[in-house]
Formats: C-alpha cells, sequence, structure tokens
C-alpha cells in the first residue's frame, strides 16, 4: 500500500488511517488521489475518476477503508473506477439522498431482490440508515455553500459561478477541487423533492441535454441518470471536454479569432436590469480568458451597430430609373424633320456673299503663290483621308488655280493610302490646262520618314526618290492631321529654313499648327472650310466654298442650340439623380 | 544574344540618324540607306499586315464563326480591289472612282457620327461633374470657338473691337502652344530613353 499524503500539510501518513498524524486532517481524498496516480495504465480513466471520486459520499471511502468490509469478489473486483462509483448510484439510494438528505431503510421489493444484494451492501444502507451524517461529504459541502449562498450578493454569486464555470472549462482537475465550494447551494426543501427542482438545476440540465425541457417522465433510467452522484460526475465530464459550445464553434472556425459569450443568467431579468455586464472574450489560444465589462449603453450601441450591419448587408429591391422611352414613330419623325432641314439648307439659297477678310496667315499663302516664279519647282505632299476629301478640295483650289500654271514643275507625293486616288481626283481637272507637267511620285508610306529624307542632303547616287531638297522653290502641305504636317515642318523647315514650307489643312488641324505660322516655321496656313470661303471671297472665283459655308453654319448653329440646352438638361437630370440618390 | 543584338541595331541607327542632323554632309552616304531601309520594312509590315487581315477572315470563313457574311463582304471587295488594281494602270477614271465611290461616303459618315458623339460626350460632361471650373471652360471655349467660326462677328480693322475679336480667336493658340511644348518635351524625353536602352519599344522584354 502506498502511503497517504495530507492534503494540508503533506505529511505522509500510513494507508489504513483516515485522518493526518501531523494535522489530523481527512486522508480520504488524497487517498484516493494517490491511489489513481498508483495506477498509471488506466491514466484516462483516473482522469475523469479524479473528478468523481471527490464527490463521492462516505459511503464509498468508508467502504474502502472499512476492515469489515467485504471483499470484492468476482466482477467487482477488477471494476473500473467508473463502475465501481456507478454501483454505488443505485436507484433505490440516490433517491433517498435526493429525498430525505438521509437515507431510508431500503424497503424490501422482493426476495429474489434481497438475495441478489450483497452483504456489503446491506452494512452499507444499514450504516447510512444508523448515522444522518453518513451521507458524508457532499451533503456538508452542499450546506457549506448555502451558507455562502445566502452571505454573498446576487452579483457575486453569478460572479462565483461564472468563475467556477471557466475553471472547470480550463483545469478540469482544478475544478473539481473547488465545484464543491462554489457550487449552488441546493436547498433541503429542493433536495427533498426532486420534482420541484430549483431553477439553475433545470437550466443546467437543459444545458447538458439530460432532460427535456418539459419534464420528461422519470423512469427508473432516468431516476439513474438524476442522481446527484451521476449528475456532479456528467457535469464534470461535459466540463473536461469543454465549457461551453460556442467554443466548440470557435474551434471549429479558425478564421473566427474572438468571440464574445454572454454568461447564460440565472434569470434573465436579472441581467436586464443590470448596469454592467461580464462578457467573456474567448480567444482561441488564450488560455486565460479576460472578462469585459459592457455598460448597457455599450450594449445598446453595438446592437444598433450589429442592426447597422445587417441592415447594410440586407436584400433591396433596385430602383431603376426608367425614362419614358419615346416610340419609334416618334424618333423616325424627328429624324425626317432634321433631314429635310439640313436638306433644305444644304441644297436651296442663295450662297452667303462673306464679307469677311483675310486672315494675315490666310494672306500670306497667297501672296506666296503670287510671287512664285513662272519656272519654279514645287512639291505638294499629300496626306489627306477620303472623309476629308470634300473639305480638302475646297480648301486647296483656290490656291491650286493660283499655283498650277503651266511652265512649272509640280511634284506630287502621297503619304496616305488613298492620298494618290484623291490627289488624281483633285487635279484631274487642273491638269487639263495644256503645259502642266506634273511628276506623281507615288505612294510613301511613312510621312515622317519622308520630311527626314527630303531634309537631309543625299548624294546623287542615294538620293530618296531621286529627289533634292535644292531641286523645290517650295512645299505645299495638303493634311487633315496635325502630326504629319508637324514632322514635315520640324524636319523638313528646321533644315531648310529658305525653302518656304504652306500648309492648306483642315479645320479640326488649323488650331494646333497656328503657332509654327507664329513662329515663322511655315510661311503660310489656311485651315477649314472658314478660310477657304474668305479666299474664295476675295479671289472671286467661284462659289462653291459658299455653298458650303451655307450649310456648314447652320450645322454649327445647331451645335450651338444643343450645347445650350443640352448642358441645361443634362444639368437638370444630374440634380434630379442626386435629388434621388438622397445626396 | 538575340535581345543583345536588337538593342545594338536600334542603339547604332538611333545614333546615326542623331549625327545626321550635326554632320549631315559627312554622312550623306549613309542616311538614305537607313532611310531606304526603313521604307522597304514599313511597305513590308504593311503587306503582311494584309495578308494577315485576308487570313483571319478566310479562316472565320472556313470555321463558319461568328460574322462570316461580312468576311464574304471583305474578301470579295479585297479581290475586287487587288485585281482591278494589278490589271489597270495607274490613273485609270474607272478604279478611281471605284474606290472613292466607297470610302468617301463611308469616311465622311463615320466622321459625322464622331461629331455628334463628341457633342453628346461633352454634354455628359456636365451630367457627371456638373458645374465645375473645368466643364464650364470646356463648354465655353467650345461655344466660343463656334460663334468665331460663324463669322457674324466682325469688326473694321483698327479699332479696339477688332484688336478684342483677334485676341479671342487667337486664344485656343495658346492652349495649342502649351500642347506643342508638352509634346516636344515627350517626344526628348522618350527619344533619350530609346538611346539609352531604358525603353525598348523595338523588342520584347
Amino acid at each position: 500500500m502506498l502511503p497517504l499524503i495530507c492534503p494540508e500539510c503533506g505529511a505522509e501518513n500510513p494507508s489504513d488511517l483516515e485522518r493526518c498524524q501531523d494535522c489530523h486532517a481527512l486522508l480520504m481524498d488524497r487517498n484516493e488521489e494517490g491511489q489513481t496516480k498508483a495506477t498509471g495504465d488506466h491514466a484516462e480513466s483516473l482522469d475523469l475518476l479524479s473528478g468523481t471520486e471527490h464527490d463521492l459520499p462516505d459511503l464509498l471511502h468508508a467502504l474502502r477503508q472499512d476492515e469489515g468490509a467485504p471483499h470484492i469478489e468476482g466482477d467487482q473486483e477488477d471494476l473500473s473506477p467508473e463502475d465501481f462509483v456507478e454501483s454505488f448510484s443505485l436507484p433505490d439510494i440516490d433517491e433517498r439522498l435526493i429525498a430525505g438528505g438521509e437515507i431510508a431503510e431500503p424497503e424490501v421489493q422482493s426476495d429474489e431482490l434481497q438475495d441478489e444484494i450483497p452483504d456489503w451492501l446491506l452494512r452499507i444502507r444499514q450504516r447510512t440508515s444508523e448515522e444522518p451524517d453518513s451521507v458524508g461529504e457532499i451533503t456538508q459541502k452542499i450546506q457549506a455553500a448555502q451558507e455562502s449562498l445566502v452571505e454573498d450578493e446576487r452579483a457575486d454569486r453569478q460572479d462565483h459561478f461564472s468563475s467556477w464555470l471557466e475553471k472547470l472549462g480550463d483545469d478540469p482537475e482544478s475544478a473539481t477541487e473547488l465545484a464543491p465550494v462554489e457550487k449552488p447551494v441546493i436547498d433541503d426543501s429542493e433536495e427533498a423533492q426532486p420534482d420541484d427542482e430549483p431553477d439553475w438545476l433545470e437550466k443546467i440540465r437543459l444545458a447538458e441535454g439530460k432532460f427535456d425541457s418539459d419534464g420528461a417522465e422519470d423512469d427508473d433510467e432516468n431516476r439513474d441518470g438524476d442522481s446527484l452522484l451521476q449528475w456532479l460526475v456528467s457535469l464534470e465530464d461535459s466540463a473536461q471536454k469543454g465549457p461551453s459550445t460556442s467554443l466548440d464553434e470557435d474551434e471549429k472556425n479558425p478564421l473566427k479569432e474572438e468571440t464574445s459569450e454572454e454568461e447564460p443568467g440565472w434569470d434573465e431579468p436579472f441581467f436586464a436590469q443590470e448596469d454592467t455586464q461580464q462578457i467573456r472574450s474567448l480567444e482561441q489560444d488564450a488560455s486565460d480568458q479576460p472578462f469585459l465589462d459592457v455598460s448597457h449603453e455599450e450594449q445598446i450601441q453595438a446592437d444598433q451597430l450589429a442592426a447597422t450591419i445587417g441592415d447594410e448587408t440586407a436584400l433591396r429591391s433596385i430602383k431603376t430609373h426608367r425614362r419614358a422611352r419615346s416610340s419609334w414613330f416618334l424618333q423616325l419623325g424627328l429624324a425626317l424633320v432634321l433631314m429635310v432641314v439640313l436638306g433644305v439648307a444644304l441644297f436651296y439659297g442663295a450662297p452667303i456673299d462673306s464679307k469677311l477678310s483675310l486672315k494675315p496667315q490666310n494672306q500670306a499663302l497667297l501672296t506666296w503663290a503670287d510671287t512664285l516664279p513662272p519656272n519654279a519647282s514645287v512639291l505638294i505632299f499629300f496626306d489627306v483621308q477620303a472623309g476629308y476629301a470634300d473639305e480638302i478640295n475646297l480648301i486647296a483650289q483656290p490656291v491650286l488655280n493660283l499655283v498650277l500654271t503651266p511652265g512649272r514643275k509640280i511634284s506630287l507625293i502621297s503619304s496616305s493610302p488613298a492620298g494618290v486616288l484623291l490627289a488624281e481626283q483633285l487635279f484631274d481637272e487642273m491638269l487639263e490646262v495644256e503645259g502642266m507637267v506634273v511628276d506623281d511620285l507615288g505612294y510613301v508610306p511613312f510621312g515622317m520618314l519622308m520630311a527626314y529624307g527630303m531634309a537631309s542632303p543625299a548624294n546623287e547616287a542615294r538620293s530618296l526618290l531621286g529627289l533634292e531638297r535644292d531641286d523645290f522653290d517650295g512645299v505645299l502641305i495638303l493634311s487633315d492631321n496635325f502630326e504629319g504636317t508637324a514632322a514635315w515642318i520640324e524636319q523638313f523647315s528646321a533644315k531648310n529654313p529658305d525653302i518656304p514650307l504652306n500648309c492648306l489643312v483642315t479645320a479640326q488641324a488649323g488650331p494646333l499648327l497656328a503657332p509654327y505660322w507664329e513662329t515663322g516655321q511655315i510661311s503660310g496656313l489656311i485651315s477649314g472650310l472658314s478660310d477657304a470661303q474668305r479666299i474664295e471671297s476675295v479671289l472671286g472665283e467661284s462659289q462653291d466654298a459658299a455653298y458650303r459655308w451655307r450649310a456648314y453654319r447652320f450645322g454649327i448653329l445647331i451645335a450651338i442650340v444643343m450645347l445650350v440646352v443640352g448642358a441645361t438638361i443634362a444639368d437638370e437630370g444630374k440634380n434630379k439623380e442626386e435629388g434621388q440618390g438622397g445626396g | 544574344m538575340r535581345r543583345i543584338l536588337i538593342s545594338l541595331v536600334a542603339l547604332l541607327v538611333g545614333l546615326l540618324v542623331l549625327a545626321g542632323y550635326f554632320f549631315p554632309f559627312q554622312l550623306s552616304s549613309v542616311l538614305p540607306l537607313i532611310i531606304d531601309a526603313a521604307l522597304l520594312l514599313v511597305g513590308a509590315a504593311g503587306l503582311i499586315g494584309i495578308g494577315y487581315l485576308v487570313r483571319m477572315h478566310v479562316l472565320r470563313l472556313a470555321r463558319k464563326e461568328r460574322g462570316k457574311f461580312f468576311s464574304i463582304i471583305f474578301l470579295i471587295a479585297f479581290l475586287i480591289a487587288l485585281v482591278a488594281g494589278l490589271a489597270l494602270p495607274p490613273g485609270n477614271t474607272f478604279y478611281r472612282n471605284l474606290i472613292l465611290g466607297v470610302q468617301v461616303p463611308v469616311e465622311a459618315g463615320l466622321l459625322s457620327v464622331l461629331a455628334v458623339m463628341l457633342l453628346v460626350a461633352s454634354l455628359k460632361l456636365i451630367r457627371t461633374r456638373g458645374w465645375t471650373p473645368l466643364s464650364i471652360g470646356f463648354l465655353s471655349s467650345a461655344l466660343l470657338s463656334f460663334v468665331f467660326e460663324l463669322g457674324f462677328l466682325q469688326a473694321e480693322p483698327g479699332t479696339l473691337s477688332a484688336e478684342l475679336l483677334s485676341f479671342l480667336e487667337r486664344l485656343p493658340w495658346i492652349g495649342a502652344r502649351g500642347i506643342l511644348l508638352g509634346m516636344a518635351l515627350g517626344g526628348l524625353i522618350v527619344g533619350l530613353r530609346v538611346l539609352l536602352m531604358i525603353d525598348r519599344p523595338y523588342g520584347e522584354e
């Protein structure tokens, strides 16, 4: 036999003593614990037993230490501690434990049953009937806890219960030592009447899942489970598994690092009346779980926040602003009206007799064309897309009429795929004049490279397209894009400032090329139908531009009206949208 | 090795072209050679592009993919233009009218649509941003340009109103000058980065 170690002073005592030799403390608990530690091959079950044995009644301790105890034979000799405990939780004994705090004489059901009961059990029953205090330590501790419960305030009682539950979850062994002390007290009246059990016991049972909420019928098996001893054992079993189901959920969900769980209350109105309540913050890896003091106001704010978050994620029907779609008949009517108005403006009416004066850049180009020598050599660079063909024809025709005169050498080169055909179309009528010589150099794929090549000096063997920069008295660029014209200006005029460079461009390229005229990099500039109409008006040759100018000006008027009205409507629409959006 | 070779060729050509601005007569025999080679490469690239476009439409037609009807139209038009261009002499009136009769109205129609889209986009600017300094400046500039383009506003030369009108008409040039300066500086930086091989637009990374 192993020596018994006193739980109070730690002194070793013989195994047959009930109390310590030094401090006279009770050795029962440590005795059992020492035996538990000694049996290492049943470690898992003994861990469970260490908690259960702590609550074993004195009957069991007395049985084990009683010299007169019967020798356990047969199957009972090999009983595990749990089975051994259950062997004492017979229905009849437990019922009496719960019924009156003392065990009454068991009634003899029948002779057969009487024969099956072993002698040692009969002696236990006899002893318990003779000694009212034989229910043992459980009853004593319950009474002590009852006194402490009466003394404590309700909030303190809640704290104790919370800490008790927490310790149950954290350290089952320590919890088993503290559990009986801080265990909720059971009144004698409540203990005496199993059917009239306290609320907290009902709630714990419900939490443990032992009984149905409606108070299930108590058959014999339920009566076994209803025994206080088994309840405590099962309670500690559940405590070893984990304090709460929410903690299990947290373990299952590793992403949820921190959760707050409100302690289950003895009664809900109690918490409702409190100003503050303690919320246990469960961290996944934290051994000690801190408490958060949450005031009533903070709880309200938290509820509002949760409601707000839930409201944000709630599904709502999207309000779609459907515009009233006008019928296709109305749209067709508007389109026809526009087409008719534009057609009338384009094809009917007298040409506008412009009284506008020439711009300086226009006048400079006309001056260059007028002052060209009769045998001058002119290079015409054609860089026009087909879409701008009509506009560039109107712009270039008055100037080309001045330039293309018999005796002059005209070289034509194009850098757009359709430029060759467009140039042929443009010059077709002009070339009918006798004595006119036009050298068509064809298509060059990269206009910027062509400008660089023309500007660079070259020997006779390696001249680009057989041209020399000194061959020309002037260069005339017909273009519809700013980039190609600017490349020509920068490459050619920078290297050959003596050779005049003139530009006939469309309206959208004019404003960006005007600074080159201001700096003197180009000699003259005509851009757009507006300048063409002015030149035509000054020269007085034809009225083609004047007719187009009429339609062009009408189109500009429509654009101005649409811009003003549309901007007003668009701004109103924006204000409406902001109003609908709550902005 | 390949990347290094490409980089070296690009660097050498760039430096030669740049040197041509400073020593034009000394490099007069080299620069036309470079220009001819570049023109040849650009032309070859155009032919490759045409071949790739035809191949794509032929494959779409063979695989019976979506849009095969337009592929048929394209292939027929391409074959007609190719055969006519090869068969007819340059300057043929029929060929010129055949091509320009399709190309001019199509491109003019696209430009008209573009003008309407720009007008609608300017209105969208007001709708999305409201009356901000940017939108007010944009709309007022557009309106002033349109009004000046109409030619209704005229003044006697030499008067104050003529000077004011001239100033307003030249006002867009200020913005154009700023754009040109920015483009020049940007071109200079890009050229230097290419010459220093910081940017390599001529080869893969």
